[in-house]
């Protein structure tokens, strides 16, 4: 991990002061790949995890950039995000289904990963012509972006859960949706952090979930 | 005479750690397409994958062929699952150390006290003559793991994780393979139409849901041989608010997580089993201890039961 690397996963962590999540925030608007590795950072496995509730709060965004505005969030990346988070219905869904925290920072990251997202799908039709190796999954992707924004997201973790419970799950005697969805949860957190054993199985788990159906 | 060609070796003029290495790279680095089945809790499950590293990195497709089109792909950044009958798509972070079928420590002693890595003679996989190595573990507390190599461009043609009772538990086997040619692109055949129906969620939180720490108040007083503390972290419950935490133990090859967070009614404890992966919940003082892992059931038990309160 370099220094960049350990700047942003502490500033994920909440763990560094104004000043420097400011600097932090401020290359990372200015650098595109910083953007995807500070989007790696962010991004965990909570759909995995059936942490999505029923309803998404489409206000959530506004709510995130009103504490922003209450706050000295840095100017330029504050202004910059305010610009685009007027376009985010067109593009990717990035919602964040937290309780927006009391943190000038974390505030701020989240609408930040908001806008780096459609900084990012705005770049990659700008650039599309420069881009040769587009791949046809990255093509259907960015028609999806496409998309307007769904109001009532059905969380697909739910999908997932429904998977798990009539396909072929934990095997317990208590027939528990709430423990198989904790078991699949903490199973989704240990392979986080380690290597299967079998490289494979674990796509291969995603896809053959309800295959017997 | 004996006709080499490149990538080729007899079987006898490689170890089996060799075979081991020349796999993993082989299929991370080779461009390849093929069916394979997937075969668990005695369900058989087919499936195709194409995979491709170029200069953008790797890509890979895995589908389903069996009942609904399920399709996930995965790229360095993405993981992107695609269920085609709920008309749902799911955007996840990558973990780049999946498209490898084995991750062999640099340091072979981590996983030479405990398993017993061996050439266990030669088959026909697919089509391809094929080198087969085992990987014995030396106690009943992990997994045992048979490949059967490819002589021809090292690609993993089959897979066997054996239980403690020598029982396959799960398998993988191709039953076709072959060698994309410079400049082809993944198949796109039999993928699912992705049109404007469908519901499209990436997730993602503002805020810290994990972080790494030193050390945890909770003790493990006897790891079985082998196992050492990789990482401990405290997670963030949602429904709770509160972290609970994670403990990462590992012997160079299996793997296992001991969790621990204040007690509900939706844990009761015992044993669990999904196929391979076996997890032990106990009720500790308040608190559900859950191990979990790639690992025979005896093994999350003997942890679990060795976790001493603080």
């Amino acid at each position: 991990m370099n220094e960049i690397d350990e700047k942003l996963s502490v500033l994920i962590d909440e763990y560094a002061d104004n000043e420097e999540s400011r600097a932090v925030l401020n290359d990372v608007i200015d650098d595109v790949n910083l953007q995807y590795r500070m989007r790696r950072y962010q991004m965990i496995g909570d759909v995995l995890r059936h942490e999505l509730p029923d309803q998404v709060d489409l206000d959530l965004s506004h709510q995130i950039m009103a504490k922003i505005r209450e706050t000295e969030a840095p100017v330029k990346s504050s202004s910059k995000n305010a610009d685009q988070s007027e376009a985010v219905s067109s593009f990717w869904q990035w919602i964040s289904f937290k309780p927006v925290a009391g943190f000038a920072v974390a505030a701020t990251v989240a609408v930040l990963s908001i806008t780096l997202w459609q900084s990012i799908a705005v770049k990659s039709q700008t650039d599309s012509e420069q881009n040769q190796l587009v791949s046809i999954e990255q093509q259907k992707i960015e028609k999806l972006a496409a998309q307007p924004m769904q109001i009532n997201a059905v969380p697909v973790s739910s999908n997932l859960a429904l998977s798990m419970d009539e396909g072929t799950r934990w095997s317990t005697i208590e027939d528990s949706p709430a423990l198989q969805q904790k078991l699949n949860a903490y199973l989704v957190n240990h392979t986080e952090y380690s290597a299967p054993m079998q490289g494979l199985i674990p796509q291969a788990r995603v896809a053959g979930y309800d295959a017997q159906q | 005479m004996i006709l080499l060609v490149p990538g080729t070796l007899l079987a006898t003029e490689k170890t089996a750690m060799e075979w081991i290495h020349s796999m993993s790279e082989a299929m991370r680095n080779l461009n390849y397409r093929g069916h394979f089945v997937y075969m668990h809790d005695n369900q058989l499950e087919s499936m195709s994958i194409s995979h491709m590293k170029d200069a953008s990195g790797e890509r890979e497709r895995l589908l389903s062929l069996n009942g609904e089109a399920r399709e996930v792909i995965r790229d360095d950044q993405n993981l992107t699952c695609i269920w085609p009958s709920s008309r749902k798509v799911v955007v996840d972070s990558s973990h780049k150390n999946t498209y490898s079928p084995l991750l062999i420590p640099g340091d072979i002693s981590k996983i030479s006290h405990s398993y017993d890595i061996s050439l266990a003679g030669q088959g026909r996989i697919a089509g391809y003559p094929a080198v087969v190595v085992q990987i014995s573990p030396k106690d009943e507390f992990r997994y045992g793991l048979v490949f059967w190599i490819s002589q021809e461009n090292n690609l993993m043609l089959k897979s066997n994780l054996i239980n403690e009772r020598n029982e396959v538990v799960e398998q993988v086997m191709f039953t076709s393979l072959e060698l994309l040619k410079a400049g082809e692109a993944l198949d796109a055949n039999a993928t699912p139409v992705i049109d404007d129906s469908f519901t499209m969620v990436r997730y993602h939180s503002g805020d810290a849901a994990e972080k790494t720490v030193a050390t945890s108040s909770w003790k493990i007083s006897h790891l079985p041989e082998g196992f050492k503390p990789v990482s401990v972290l405290e997670r963030l419950n949602m429904e709770s608010g509160e972290f609970f935490h994670q403990m990462v133990y590992s012997d160079g090859l299996a793997s296992l997580s001991v969790f621990i967070e204040k007690f509900t009614s939706q844990m009761p404890g015992g044993n669990k089993s999904m196929g391979a992966v076996n997890a032990f919940i106990r009720i500790i003082d308040g608190h559900s201890v859950t191990a979990i892992g790639e690992v025979p059931a005896i093994t999350v038990k003997t942890i679990a039961e060795s976790v001493v309160y603080p």
